[in-house]
């Protein structure tokens, strides 16, 4: 159940992460619609991890409870905190490569939890 | 730090994170299968974790805490990666730095050279030196 839910997540942290590389490339801090994007991602891994919680509240068993409870803490907290960091309205190319970055290492977190489950 | 220090810390601080939550968790529930591979991803995360903290503070003193940390780092991913394929059975659990660091797509040997490389350009000497 929770499985495509999963992978659809994890394919959008990886656009977005092919998005802020790609901004990066082009020498261009993160714009507005990138903001909302990685905004719109951190949406879907509170979705996905609230669902996750259910899921175990109801008795399903990740193969290692506490290794799927740690990358799904990381799941949600990373974005954030990108992004408050990255915006202080000194934001340049490296910026966006910053955030890229972290929707990659959230992403992979993600794949993590999709084996797992 | 703005630009691509900001980088750089951030993705140290997620390998930070990374290896020293999953070194904290194979510590607690299986110490006895692999002592060694575990206590060395705990260094690296410790290694991981200072060389953030050295990016995100900027000091004279940062910075060559920060290239001694990074030669560290350095020699660890080479030594590690070298032993673990040599001698594979002291790894019986992967670690951050076993092959070369295969399990984070080599992130873990790009790291310290592309950390090596912006620490020694003069203006990020310079841009070290300036805040402190």
């Amino acid at each position: 159940m929770l499985t495509p839910l999963t992978l659809t997540v994890a394919v959008f942290l990886f656009a977005l992460a092919v998005w802020g590389i790609g901004l990066a490339v082009a020498g261009r801090p993160p714009d507005r619609a990138y903001v909302i994007g990685v905004l719109l991602g951190e949406a879907e891994v509170l979705l996905h991890g609230a669902a996750a919680l259910i899921a175990i509240a109801a008795g399903h068993r990740p193969d290692s409870m506490g290794e799927y409870l740690g990358y799904l803490l990381t799941s949600v907290v990373l974005l954030p905190f990108v992004l408050r960091l990255t915006h202080d309205g000194r934001s340049t190319r490296w910026d966006s490569a910053t955030i890229g970055a972290v929707a990659l290492a959230v992403g992979v977190a993600v794949i993590r939890l999709l084996g797992l489950w | 730090m703005t630009g691509p220090g900001r980088l750089l810390a951030v993705v140290y601080a997620v390998f930070a994170i990374a290896a020293g939550a999953r070194s904290l968790f194979q510590i607690a529930t299986k110490f006895g299968d692999a002592p060694l591979a575990f206590t060395l991803s705990a260094a690296a995360a410790a290694i991981y974790l200072a060389a953030a903290l050295c990016f995100r503070r900027p000091s004279g003193r940062s910075w060559r805490t920060a290239v001694v940390l990074l030669g560290v780092e350095l020699a660890g991913v080479v030594l590690v990666g070298l032993l673990s394929l040599v001698e594979d059975d002291w790894f019986p659990e992967p670690t951050v730095w076993s092959d070369f660091g295969v399990g984070y797509g080599f992130v873990p040997l790009v790291l310290p050279v592309a950390g090596l490389l912006w620490l020694s350009r003069p203006a990020t000497r310079a841009q070290f030196a300036a805040a402190g």
